[in-house]
């Protein structure tokens, strides 16, 4: 039923009552089918049932709701076009994409969603009109991945905590306990491995992109995560900035031992031609990475919140420790 | 670059004694050449020196000197200095400060010679589009990812320069051959939005965030990529264009009367125009290439000559390629000072600093009226 004007205007004031009553309710009323009360960055939400209408704004959402097993219920995607993995091709043909980037809100509108699913704080982009309050005033409920909180600074147990907490809003909190425990097994075993090997955290540079200065990241959010979490140490981890430019300068003072570059998801350059880029530099190939031809690459997309984490872990670790895994 | 110094030559021989008069602009046509370009001669020295030794690795003084000895003479100087440090200095912050000085004095002849065919105080070098037209080409390879790595490093100052070339040819080929000088300019402002337009629907409809950033960050100008390869065009362009431009001062000169009184004097004034536009376009469009679109130089610069020296080309030009060449050189040193962990865009400094200049000079100017 579409919510009528007075209905979205007392919807936060009814919310709020919801809150307030919700412990109460539930144990007074003795209800068969209790509303699932959930928070996610700091904005709670209250859904009579599991949602059957998902719409995903993101890839890293898709994909963990692919492994989850609930793809039947998304309605709609975001970023529809993107180089999907391999694993998820088959998966993702099924689904309708929204668009090529975000969906407007009225692209989300259009599906009729009972709730969106946001992997990062641009997810739910206000000046896009796109921000959970808007859609909550549509009688629409939001998640924010943990990623996507805005306070930052991530530990692992607090993602393998929210894809716990996402399985209890989707009503399947057993699939999402087995598929938060398997995550959290996998990268413990990738430390687990590098540990028994006595190996030293690597100091890295993580080249995202640029030519005039280099476009990396400071070692704030879950970015640094998969990465520290492979044996790297970065360079550059106290910036200021999340993604900062740095001067050449720079990179060669701190004379790099490895060096991470990241795929971009953009049209500007494979990893090859970053390389390639690199040797060249003036700079940056007298450094002990480019010397050592000690690269590794990552896809931004993998270090999202999301089940392409742990391959990311696994492969960078064996790229820059090779010794630890002979 | 333009080091020969040209005869210090009063702009109108046989007028009336300028000793006697007040005009201050006349003052500054008598006065000698010389002394003006050794100040900037000594200046560009002295900013060469600064550009070497500071930079955002903090590298000792006593080192740089050490590196920048054992360079010029081998076997003296420091010899235990890191493969890294050495690199630095020489094969990052020399070519540096040496392309700085080189565009800048691209950019002021540029805008100079651009001001004097169109009689036009507000033109710059990028008045035939050339500005807009290289962005283009940046956006092509960069969010469109065309022949993306082709040529290393070298991909986006020849995506640039061949941005640069289209909107020139598409002016020339649409004002059949530059006969007529308004029609050139307007056409030459029309190209360049369209092109400017292009480059905006690329960035907001195509484009991700880190695409945008990257296209801002060459339109913002910087040398940050300076390398030795870098140097040969614009420094080749700018030797051409130069004695071409010195050469023809007289015309330049001649054009201060009009288009009619020129005409006058015997001057096939439309073919002068436009070789000399095309000049200015090849210039800028070699400068762009290497550096980004910087602002300011092209505009300020050609003024500040005049200013200096007095509006005789053959003295005004030479000394613009030497203000350009300083004035950019300083921006890149302040860029690189300002924030030293990353590196700040020089064409923000150059409109940071140049637009005060520029109203400051014409401040004073309106106070002598």
């Amino acid at each position: 039923m579409p919510p009528t004007p007075a209905m979205r205007l007392l919807s936060p004031a009814l919310a709020a009552l919801l809150l307030a009553s919700a412990c109460q309710s539930r144990a007074t009323e003795n209800d068969a089918d209790p509303a699932i009360e959930v928070t996610s960055c700091d904005r709670t939400q209250i859904l009579d049932e599991p949602p059957e209408r998902i719409v995903s704004l993101n890839t890293q959402v898709t994909e963990t709701l692919i492994d989850l097993g609930v793809d039947d219920r998304i309605v709609g995607i975001g970023w529809e076009r993107y180089d999907h993995p391999e694993q998820y091709t088959d998966a993702y043909s099924a689904l309708n994409g929204l668009a090529d980037t975000h969906p407007t809100l009225e692209q989300i509108l259009e599906v009729e969603p009972d709730l969106v699913i946001g992997g990062q704080s641009s997810s739910f982009d206000p000046q896009e009109g796109r921000s959970r309050e808007d859609l909550e005033s549509h009688g629409i409920a939001t998640y924010l991945f943990a990623e996507g909180c805005p306070d930052g600074d991530l530990e692992l147990e607090e993602v393998i905590a929210d894809f716990e907490r996402l399985g209890t809003v989707l009503g399947i909190e057993d699939t999402a306990e087995e598929f938060a425990a398997d995550m959290s097994t996998d990268l413990e075993a990738v430390e687990d491995q590098l540990a028994a090997a006595d190996v030293e955290p690597v100091p890295t540079f993580f080249y995202r992109s640029g030519e005039r200065t280099a476009s990396t990241n400071n070692s704030d959010g879950i970015r640094q995560m998969i990465p520290d979490l492979a044996g790297t140490r970065n360079v550059f981890a106290e910036l200021d900035d999340r993604v900062a430019e740095v001067s050449w300068e720079q990179v060669g003072e701190n004379d790099p031992e490895a060096i991470v570059i990241f795929e971009m998801g953009s049209d500007d350059g494979t990893i090859d031609d970053k390389i390639n880029f690199l040797k060249e530099q003036p700079i940056a190939q007298h450094t002990e990475a480019v010397q050592e031809e000690r690269f590794a690459s990552v896809s931004l997309r993998e270090l999202y919140q999301g089940p392409r984490m742990v391959g990311a872990a696994q492969r960078l670790a064996e790229d820059l420790h090779p010794e630890a895994f002979a | 670059m333009t080091s020969t110094a040209p005869p210090a030559r009063p702009r109108d021989d046989g007028a009336a004694p300028a000793r006697n008069t007040t005009s201050a602009s006349r003052d500054r046509s008598q006065r000698p050449l010389r002394p003006v370009l050794v100040v900037l001669v000594l200046g560009l020295g002295g900013t060469l020196l600064l550009g070497l030794s500071f930079g955002s690795a903090r590298i000792p003084l006593t080192e740089v000197w050490g590196i920048l000895l054992a360079d010029v003479i081998p076997g003296l100087g420091q010899q235990d200095v890191s493969a890294m440090r050495q690199a630095i200095v020489i094969e990052s912050r020399l070519p540096r400060v040496l392309l700085s000085m080189v565009v800048g004095a691209c950019l002021a002849v540029a805008g100079a010679v651009a001001q004097a065919v169109t009689r036009n105080p507000l033109a710059d070098p990028y008045l035939l589009g050339v500005s807009a037209g290289a962005g283009f080409g940046v956006v092509t390879v960069v969010v469109l990812g065309f022949g993306v790595g082709a040529v290393g490093a070298y991909t986006l100052p020849l995506a640039a320069f061949l941005g640069a070339l289209v909107p020139l040819l598409l002016v020339l080929l649409l004002s059949g051959a530059g006969r007529d000088a308004t029609m050139l300019i307007l056409l030459g402002v029309a190209v360049g939005q369209i092109f400017q337009a292009l480059i905006t629907f690329a960035l907001l409809v195509i484009a991700d965030d880190h695409e945008i950033a990257g296209v801002l960050h060459w339109q913002a100008g910087g040398f940050g990529d300076a390398r030795w390869g870098f140097l040969p065009a614009p420094t080749l362009s700018l030797v051409l264009v130069a004695t071409v431009v010195i050469l023809g001062a007289r015309w330049l000169n001649l054009l201060q009367v009009g288009d009619e009184g020129a005409g006058a004097l015997g001057m096939n004034v439309q073919r002068f125009r436009l070789l000399m536009l095309v000049a200015v376009s090849l210039l800028t469009g070699t400068a762009v290439a290497v550096a980004g679109g910087i602002g300011f130089i092209g505009l300020i610069v050609p003024h500040a000559a005049v200013f200096l020296v007095g509006s005789n080309a053959r003295r005004s030009i030479p000394v613009a390629a030497l203000v350009g060449a300083l004035a950019l050189a300083l921006a890149d040193l302040v860029a690189r000072a300002l924030t030293p962990a990353t590196e700040f865009p020089v064409g923000v400094v150059t409109a940071l600093v140049g637009a005060p200049v520029f109203v400051y000079m014409l401040y004073r100017r309106r106070r002598k009226m």
